[in-house]
């Protein structure tokens, strides 16, 4: 039994009452000078043990009539078959499917994929367990709310099918916590399906509190149920792509495809793999020489691949076997043309090394005229450090960004100690007044976003330097109030709780802002590790509308590619995969997409059922990890209110006590025939 | 009444009610004057008692000679005899007496009903005496019939006060040793000791004829024990005190009294004894009125 609220214990408090007068009467007792003494002291003496008992019976009676109120004030939970016989049915199921890339591991026993076999199990529950309640199944591609009419249906479904997409379990509650906003529904339970993947569930994230407190005040006490499914059998190769890059030659073109091996054994074995080249497959012997092995491979493009195409280099099946292949496509290398604006020079010099350092490399630096604003249509990324654009100007950006560009602003030097003032930017955004920390005390990133962005892990899984960054000044970033200054979010955060860097997604493009500046008297920026890979990925993305040959790690098509045409499957003709949800090689819009699934989601690291009770228990959210839904061992128990069972408690007691009371009176012999012929004075009454 | 009319256990209203009754004997006494009792001995009076045989030295005016005439006997004719009565009115002036609840203490009742009564017996011709003690004698006055003696009497029941333990049923052998001449005795107390030596001590006063009157006086809180707290109950005649919550006791305490009155009710009637249980909130005059009556009808009946 647990209690959401222990400060509501305090209400046991209540349960002294009835000793508490017990004793306040023995201590307040007065004197009587009684002349029938002798009997007094028979009574006494002879005081039969029956009398006290019942005396006392009817003292912890009372005690525990008080008791069992004050738990049922506390509104305390129960698992088991208790909770559930005692709180009754739901009025909704929500079922918060993990259909995240790991879920298609196989499961030990079963040697089904893990999602199959967590819903062939929630199929197995019995309508006992039901009881009538509304069924809803939420997911973590899609995030929309699916009603369903019974859970034998949800094998089959589309909406429950594999997926090669990562998940955010945070956003999954969010999704339920909208759903049940749009419903109004107040007693409902959640089922959550998954196979507690880091990745998946980061217990980290910021958003997990906002999202738990604002379920738990739709739904207090609102049951959570986590259905962990897994493990998974050993013996697993995740094959993971680095990069693929065509290297143009006199010759014949070679395409050189970069690929990382991972094994949970440590050992050298051959492997034997399968590649597809535009359509044709052939094999290929792939080897490992221990846990993780990087391999470089150089494959001849037949003529008519030498400038684009496509491939997919697979692994047999094994206990995973959606991380057994890697798709990729290559065409020649997209021109990155980074236009650059800045009045500072020492800015300018350090941000225009970080963005283009060297033209062979296939970036080039376009400093931009204090002027008018020359067209960026062939820019990938535009950096701008300073005051802001006057109104025109940021409107001709802002539709270049909508149409896949990518501008970076960083602060103005000398904008005083006040905010600048443009409350009306159609960028949506204003530099606040400065923040000087000093160099004693300069200001850290607390947070930084790393699993999507220009901060993102790389992709061998390690963080980028931003615990190093030290931040002396910082300009405030001031967003307008209203629609103009939605959009943008923090992707760092400073020590003292203030954005570092901002991201606002419009259109097809992204604007970013940076707080700080690459030069000494302001931040260490200007070292390279967190700025140099930062303004590349932010370059790359800007880049990336002018490549033909897309390798994407989202593990489906971007939703804006789908909105804008067809999207055509290339690979696996004979099982043609979802683009809306699956990995594979696309063709959409003259450009080729090879799609892979989120490198988070090879790493199989686990959070223990402790960590993810503590999620909700913060949240006041009763919660409960089991690894089967009908019978078999748990790790938890479904906690569900029992305040009905103290009720029931403390009314028996109650009655108890009547029925002694009562009893007592009863046995009590009539008052003592007084004079002869006298009627007693209560029966003469 | 004139004389005494300042008695504050003396209602005047109430002795002229009861003075219409008389206090009679149960059984004969020997008095020395006559009076309205019946003797045990024969006397001068109306009522034809018994024939016996003459014996030299009677007085031969008391000689049947109708029956000399047709027996040629000597026969005494005999009548019943009427004298007065000696009464002694004891009282328990221990501190168990002082006990008051609601309607005043058991001692005040005791106090008026005792008055009242020697003032109907003095009134009647009746030779009264008080005898007062707890643990030890504190009064002990004779009886006589005076007006004097009677004024005496009601000063000392002015003065008295309930204090100490009391030792009932040695007081009580020792009246019973004292008082040879057979008299009515008339007790006044709670009784608060236990039955059988009690009952040995009224047997002791019915051993030398004494018309024993009991008057057994209580509170009905001390029969109803009713109480709803924890009660810290100081003995009056004794330091002992017992702290205890009623409601533990209450059933056992009223089993012990009800088994005590029944035991000491039904030796009272096995020997014979005029069992009175009076409560403090009981009316007097018809507890006076009721001795009384029961004892008038109960001397014609033995007449």
């Amino acid at each position: 039994m647990m209690f959401p609220q222990t400060f509501l214990l305090a209400w046991l408090g209540i349960a002294a009452i009835p000793i508490v007068i017990h004793l306040l009467n023995r201590l307040r007792h007065r004197t009587v000078r009684w002349g029938a003494m002798m009997f007094l002291l028979k009574a006494s003496r002879a005081s039969v043990r029956s009398a006290r008992l019942r005396h006392w019976l009817v003292l912890a009676c009372r005690t525990a009539a008080f008791l069992a109120f004050a738990l049922m004030l506390a509104r305390p939970l129960a698992g088991g078959l208790v909770g559930r016989w005692l709180r009754g049915a739901p009025e909704e199921i929500v079922i918060l499917l993990d259909r995240s890339a790991s879920m298609n591991a196989l499961d030990l026993s079963t040697r089904v994929p893990l999602r199959e076999e967590a819903l062939r199990r929630l199929a197995e529950v019995p309508a006992s367990v039901l009881r009538g309640a509304r069924i809803t199944l939420i997911d973590s591609a899609t995030l929309d709310p699916l009603p369903l009419a019974d859970l034998e249906a949800l094998p089959e479904l589309a909406a429950a099918g594999p997926t090669d997409t990562s998940a955010d379990l945070s956003a999954l509650f969010a999704a339920a916590s909208r759903h049940l906003e749009a419903t109004g529904t107040g007693d409902a339970e959640v089922w959550v399906i998954s196979d507690l993947q880091t990745s998946s569930w980061q217990p980290a994230q910021r958003a997990w509190p906002e999202t738990l407190a604002r379920l738990s005040a739709l739904a207090p006490n609102l049951p959570v149920r986590i259905l962990r499914v897994g493990p998974s059998p050993r013996g697993n190769v995740t094959l993971q792509l680095d990069q693929a890059r065509l290297r143009p030659g006199p010759g014949e073109a070679v395409l050189e495809l970069d690929v990382i091996i991972v094994q949970d054994i440590d050992e050298q074995t051959a492997l034997p793999a399968s590649l597809t080249l535009n359509g044709v497959r052939s094999p290929i012997e792939l080897r490992t020489s221990g846990y993780e092995t990087r391999q470089s491979l150089s494959l001849p493009l037949p003529p008519d691949a030498s400038e684009r195409g496509w491939g997919r280099l697979e692994l047999p099946p094994d206990a995973h076997p959606g991380d057994n292949a890697v798709n990729f496509a290559w065409s020649p290398p997209p021109r990155i043309e980074v236009a650059l604006r800045s009045e500072e020079p020492e800015a300018a010099r350090l941000l225009g090394l970080a963005a283009a350092p060297d033209p062979r490399l296939g970036r080039t630096l376009a400093p931009l005229p204090s002027a008018a604003l020359p067209p960026l249509d062939d820019k990938a990324l535009l950096v701008w450090q300073g005051r802001l654009p006057p109104p025109e100007t940021a409107r001709d950006l802002t539709t270049w960004v909508e149409d896949g560009g990518v501008a970076v602003f960083l602060p103005p030097v000398d904008a005083g100690e006040t905010a600048e003032v443009a409350p009306d930017s159609p960028l949506g955004l204003t530099w606040g007044g400065l923040v000087s920390r000093g160099d004693d005390d300069p200001l850290r990133i607390a947070f930084w976003e790393e699993g999507d962005g220009p901060l993102a892990r790389t992709r061998d899984g390690r963080s980028l330097d931003l615990d190093g960054l030290l931040l002396a000044r910082r300009r405030d970033v001031v967003l307008p109030p209203g629609e103009a200054g939605e959009g943008w979010a923090a992707l760092a955060t400073a020590s003292d709780g203030q954005p570092a860097v901002l991201r606002r997604i419009l259109g097809r493009g992204r604007m970013y802002a940076v707080t700080t500046l690459p030069v000494p008297e302001w931040s260490n920026l200007g070292r390279g590790p967190v700025l140099v890979p930062m303004l590349h990925r932010m370059a790359d993305e800007g880049g990336a509308r002018f490549a033909e040959a897309v390798v994407t790690f989202d593990g489906r098509m971007p939703a804006s590619v789908l909105a804008e045409g067809p999207v055509v499957p290339v690979s696996g003709e004979d099982d043609p995969p979802d683009p809306a949800v699956q990995a594979g090689v696309y063709r959409a819009g003259g450009r080729m997409w090879a799609v892979n699934r989120p490198p988070a989601e090879d790493d199989r690291t686990q959070i223990e059922d402790a960590e993810a009770l503590a999620l909700f228990a913060a949240a006041g959210l009763p919660a409960s990890v089991r690894r089967d839904l009908s019978g078999g061992r748990d790790a938890g128990s479904v906690q569900r209110e029992i305040w009905r069972l103290f009720l029931i408690l403390a009314v028996l007691f109650l009655v108890g006590e009547s029925v002694l009371l009562l009893f007592d009176r009863a046995r009590r012999p009539a008052p003592v025939a007084t004079a002869q012929g006298e009627e007693p004075a209560e029966a003469a009454a | 009444m004139k004389g005494h009319a300042k008695r504050s256990f003396l209602d005047a209203g109430l002795l002229s009610r009861l003075s219409r009754l008389m206090v009679q004997a149960r059984y004969p006494m020997l008095g020395s004057i006559s009076g309205l009792h019946r003797s045990a001995t024969r006397g001068s009076s109306v009522e034809f008692a018994e024939y016996r045989k003459y014996v030299p030295g009677d007085d031969i005016k008391f000689v049947d000679w109708r029956v000399f005439a047709r027996t040629d006997r000597f026969y005494m004719k005999e009548f019943e005899a009427d004298t007065n009565l000696r009464c002694t009115l004891v009282l328990d002036v221990s501190r168990s007496m002082d006990f008051a609840w609601k309607h005043g203490s058991k001692f005040d009742l005791a106090r008026r009903m005792l008055a009242t009564l020697a003032y109907l017996l003095v009134q009647q011709g009746d030779a009264v005496g008080l005898h007062c003690f707890s643990d030890r004698v504190v009064h002990d006055i004779p009886p006589r019939r005076s007006p004097v003696h009677l004024r005496e009497l009601f000063d000392t029941l002015e003065k008295l006060q309930p204090r100490g333990p009391t030792d009932l049923v040695e007081r009580l052998h020792q009246l019973a040793e004292r008082m040879k001449r057979r008299s009515l005795v008339v007790i006044f107390s709670d009784f608060f000791a236990e039955p059988e030596p009690l009952l040995d001590a009224f047997q002791h006063l019915r051993f030398f004829k004494h018309d024993v009157a009991l008057f057994h006086l209580l509170d009905r809180q001390e029969l109803a024990f009713e109480f709803d707290r924890p009660i810290r109950f100081a003995d009056l005649e004794s330091p002992a005190t017992l702290i205890t919550d009623p409601a533990h006791i209450a059933e056992t305490y009223r089993r012990e009294l009800e088994r005590w009155l029944s035991e000491f009710t039904l030796g009272c009637r096995k020997f014979h004894l005029d069992y009175q249980r009076v409560l403090t909130d009981q009316d007097l005059e018809k507890t006076l009125a009721g001795f009384m009556l029961a004892r008038m009808g109960a001397g014609s009946a033995t007449r």
